[in-house]
């Protein structure tokens, strides 16, 4: 074997020298030859003569030696590449066929592989991303006023990322020779730029951010070292999106100042195009210093309750992470064992920054890559299947080639140019088709217009998959017609000129089976996927859904002090309450079925608990008409009325679920309950709504007043921004527009800024089901077509194969009943055997989208024998035809061919 | 001596050139001599097929070729069998020696 590959290497780079030697080889011929024939004594003209003649001629005895080298394989391959081409253009829709479906396959695969691309395994654009590390924290029993996170929670565990920032200056300082420990947190602010007022979302980073992430800024510097607690530090540094949008990529923008929430900020340094910031998929515009000025914070930088600042870790060189977490699980003991038991310091990987964001995408990201996968494995088998049944067809020609002195390995070679012609052309539209379908796959995901926030474009990566897939499909598609091609018989082959010598495709019925094999699998996540969002859509909410307008104002970035938002949020929902048409308004601190919440600890003042006990509810400020409003019932006691105002005695009311859970045997009505720093007396028990999303089992909430909080007190009751609810008596569109008017006769320079119905948000709280609906549906349906062409081809073949039986049947009587019902016999036999398998299938794979599925088991038997009655209606329907044919020959022209 | 040009079957041609060489190193001219004369005069083996088949032998590793003088000192390229060859020589004639044995057993059942 070295020898060959010895020989093929000089055969092609050294074309030259071999035929040069060649060359010396045969005109040393003519010469032994020549003077062969001179020993017998003619003359030298003479003998030359006779011995060119006797050798043949040079180049034509140099041809034929040409064509038995190894170097002549790259001929072959582009006679194979014209025979190829010949062929697809011959069968026009054959080609169509195969290019289509493999370009959707490939092209679905390679849309589906930029998003985990992306998402899952870029890292961050800087030096080493493999040091990085994020710290997570876990505790037993946390008692916590106010956390800036959702948090992990289970059982009486939670993990989480934010943490104090004693505590983060603790980690630091504890972990200082075994990595550089850095922190931040993001921040809403409303920016003016060059007159330009616009929501804005940035990072306050401690002083060591860029320097421990290596960032090389593209302009200016980073924040200097001791920028965070100098206090008075108005350094920002701008992402390269703000220098483009905003400052028009103005080269001296260094020292410009720009306004963030109404303070000035000097802008220091810009930074390079591709950071796009440590949180992937929420980019931020800014980065100013965590600063104990700073006027982002709610509360002093040095308070020991407030739980919001994200820390990440470059390890140094040599350090291990089993170090790291002994050195940070000693500081991160000394912080929080007052508060929760078994304080302990986790370290995640961090070199694609804190993504938490899209760890939430990873499950129906790769869940969708391995359906997408199957569909592409579909089209592979399905045109494995075609060319299989028309390489039988052309028993007669191959025959003919093998009886010629084809060699098999030759054959064989031709039949894997064509797959591979085959998936290239269907691999290059394909990968067009995936950049075009990552967009919308990315809006899809994202559930919104503007798609996803990440760095979608075509690397190395994703051109590495795309060319993979097309050759892994070239050789899946290939390799079953190349073996059957491979067993040509010459003899049976040419004793018939039809495809009667054909053998029976047993491997073409596999394929079919395995077809609808991987169709009912699809089907069923499918059909699973509908119900589930056939089920969400008629899920009682709990409180009355129709004709209700939701609004947002955001007076917090426009001057508003905390003490000013309520009487403007009391103004306001004054005004909304009084728009004709209108049938009532109210403040909400969160919008319905928003995923957005507030929530805490609290502990009733007559048992002697304190926070001890951990009792935790979700928190909602509202108006005072919310109950009426929102059409919830109060249970007991009674809801709020304008008599709660601001300097009444402070009142709450608690749903069933609370009461249940924290006050079974008592009363809730007239307990006081100490929330925060306050008492707060429970005056109603109203009915449990599904209020935060459409999935969750009732949880305990506690409902306020908005006008009795002291707004700013904790991050939480900030509320900056604010929604109202607008109950309408006519389409709640139809009202936008004496809304806007109602807000602006408040304050004219506040906006709505943000406009649903309730029939939208909950559109938008079913993106995910919709969205695997949707893609399941449609894949679906892409399988069984591939699924029915695969069958249709084969029922062709083997009614084509078997046609002289036919005509002989028919001849001697037979009915067309006779003909046609084996055959949709057979083929209901395939689709039953080929139920089953995708049945074990589904049951496995069903089990795990079970997280996805809402009010419906994941072998549910509906959804299975619905889909396994559909495939098994559109096989015999497909079978129909051929079946027909079969049916409808004409002995005498049939048996004429024999 | 006028030996009458026969059309060597595949394969045929590969065990002629491979006994040819059993004996000695020859080069192109030598070889086609060689099996005229093993053959009694019966075969003559054209250049046009002996080259393809000596430099499809040598890729296959079979015979090995260097460069010498010839009896009147002319350059020529000699062929001799490797071990390969040896081995595929035995192969070629053990297959011959059946396909003679079946073919005549066959005609001469008629």
């Amino acid at each position: 074997m070295p020898g060959r590959i010895v020989s093929l290497f000089r055969n092609l780079l050294r074309r030259n020298a071999v035929e040069q030697l060649l060359d010396d080889e045969l005109q040393s011929s003519i010469e032994l030859l020549t003077e062969e024939k001179m020993n017998e004594g003619l003359s030298h003209t003479e003998a030359r003569r006779l011995a060119l003649i006797e050798l043949g001629g040079v180049e034509q005895v140099r041809t034929k030696v040409r064509e038995v080298r190894l170097g002549r394989l790259l001929g072959d391959f582009a006679a194979d590449m014209r025979f190829t081409a010949r062929q697809l253009r011959k069968n026009p829709g054959f080609t169509t066929i195969a290019v289509l479906s493999l370009a959707l396959g490939i092209g679905a695969s390679t849309a589906v592989f930029s998003l985990v691309n992306a998402i899952l395994l870029r890292s961050l654009p800087v030096p080493n991303p493999q040091q990085l590390r994020v710290l997570r924290w876990t505790g037993n029993e946390v008692r916590m006023t106010s956390l800036n996170e959702l948090g992990d929670t289970q059982g009486t565990h939670m993990s989480a990322h934010a943490m104090t920032h004693p505590a983060f200056l603790d980690l630091r300082e504890q972990g200082a020779t075994l990595a550089d420990v850095f922190g931040f947190a993001p921040i809403d602010v409303t920016a003016r730029v060059r007159n330009e007022s616009f929501a804005a979302t940035g990072v306050m980073v401690s002083d060591n951010f860029f320097s421990a992430l290596a960032v090389r800024l593209l302009l200016g510097r980073p924040l200097n070292a001791g920028e965070d607690f100098s206090g008075s530090s108005v350094s920002v540094v701008i992402s390269y999106d703000w220098w483009e949008r905003y400052f028009g990529h103005d080269p001296a923008i260094l020292g410009h100042t720009l306004m963030l929430n109404g303070n000035g900020y000097t802008v220091v340094g810009v930074l390079p195009p591709d950071f796009t910031g440590v949180v992937p998929g929420d980019p931020s515009g800014f980065y100013v210093p965590m600063s104990a000025q700073s006027p982002f914070l709610y509360r002093p930088l040095a308070e020991r309750f407030h739980w919001f600042v994200r820390v990440m870790a470059r390890l140094m060189p040599g350090a291990s992470d089993a170090q790291l977490r002994a050195a940070l699980d000693v500081a991160f003991a000394r912080e929080a064992s007052p508060i929760m038991r078994d304080p302990k310091i986790l370290l995640e990987p961090g070199f694609r920054g804190l993504a938490v964001k899209s760890n939430n995408y990873r499950k129906p990201l790769l869940l969708m890559q391995s359906v997408v996968g199957l569909v592409l494995l579909v089209a592979c088998v399905n045109l494995a299947g075609l060319i299989a049944a028309r390489g039988a067809a052309r028993q007669h020609e191959l025959a003919v080639r093998v009886a010629l002195g084809s060699g098999q390995w030759r054959i064989i070679r031709q039949s894997f140019t064509e797959s591979l012609v085959l998936a290239s052309i269907g691999g290059g539209l394909g990968i067009m088709l995936s950049i075009w379908g990552k967009a919308a796959l990315s809006r899809l995901f994202a559930g919104s217009p503007d798609g996803l926030h990440y760095d979608l474009s075509l690397d190395l990566k994703v051109l590495c998959f795309g060319v993979v897939t097309v050759l892994v499909t070239a050789l899946v598609t290939g390799l079953l017609p190349a073996l059957q091609v491979g067993q040509v018989n010459p003899i049976a082959g040419l004793r018939s000129r039809g495809a009667i010598g054909a053998p029976r495709l047993s491997v073409g019925k596999a394929l079919v089976i395995s077809q609808i094999c991987i169709s009912m699998l699809l089907l069923t996540c499918a059909g699973l996927y509908t119900r589930t969002l056939i089920n969400l859509m008629r899920v009682d909410l709990g409180f009355n859904t129709e004709k209700l307008l939701l609004l947002r104002v955001s007076p917090g970035g426009a001057g508003y002090d905390p003490a000013r938002r309520t009487s403007f949020y009391a103004q306001v929902q004054d005004s909304l309450s009084a728009i004709p048409g209108g049938r009532g308004a109210s403040f909400l601190g969160y919008p319905p079925l928003g995923n957005l919440g507030w929530s805490g600890g609290f502990f009733f003042r007559d048992s002697s608990t304190g926070y001890a006990e951990k009792m935790q509810s979700d928190r909602l400020a509202v108006g005072e008409t919310f109950f009426d409003v929102m059409g919830i019932p109060i249970l007991q006691g009674r809801g709020f009325s304008s008599a709660d105002a601001k300097d009444a005695p402070r009142v709450i009311v608690v749903n069933e679920a609370l009461v249940q859970q924290y006050s079974p045997d008592r009363n809730p009505v007239g307990r006081i309950v100490h929330i925060l720093t306050d008492d707060w007396r429970i005056v109603g028990v109203c009915r449990d709504v599904k209020y935060f999303n459409l999935r969750e089992a009732p949880r305990p909430i506690v409902y306020y007043p908005f006008r009795q909080i002291s707004f700013g007190a904790t991050m939480g009751s900030n509320f900056k921004t604010a929604y109202f609810a607008l109950r309408t008596s006519m389409p709640p569109m139809s009202l936008l527009t004496a809304a806007r008017k109602a807000v602006a006769d408040v304050d004219s320079n506040i906006p709505i800024d943000y406009v649903a119905t309730q029939e939208s948000l909950r559109d938008e709280n079913m993106g995910q089901e919709r969205l695997f609906a949707v893609l399941c549906e449609s894949l679906a349906g892409l399988a069984m077509l591939l699924c029915c062409i695969g069958l249709y081809g084969l029922m062709a073949y083997h009614v084509a194969r078997r046609t002289p039986e036919f005509a002989t049947r028919i001849a001697l009587g037979a009915g067309r009943r006779d003909i046609t019902n084996p055959i949709l016999g057979e083929v209901l036999q395939l689709t039953a055997a080929g139920f089953v398998l995708g049945l074990a299938g589904a049951l496995g794979f069903t089990r795990l989208i079970k997280s996805q599925l809402y009010g419906v088991v994941p072998n549910d038997p509906l959804t299975l024998i619905g889909s396994g009655a559909l495939l098994a209606a559109v096989a015999v329907l497909t079978a129909w035809l051929p079946a027909l044919r079969a049916a409808r020959v004409n002995p005498i022209d049939a048996l004429r061919n024999e | 001596m006028n030996p009458k040009r026969t059309e060597l079957l595949r394969g045929t041609l590969d065990l002629l050139i491979l006994k040819a060489l059993a004996l000695e190193p020859l080069h192109g001219v030598g070889i086609s001599r060689r099996v005229t004369q093993i053959t009694q005069g019966a075969f003559e083996v054209s250049f046009g097929s002996l080259f393809p088949s000596l430099h499809r032998m040598e890729e296959k590793g079979w015979v090995a070729a260097e460069w010498g003088a010839s009896e009147n000192n002319r350059r020529a390229k000699y062929y001799r069998l490797t071990a390969s060859g040896r081995a595929q020589l035995k192969v070629e004639e053990r297959d011959w020696n059946l396909l003679v044995k079946i073919m005549t057993a066959a005609v001469e059942s008629a």
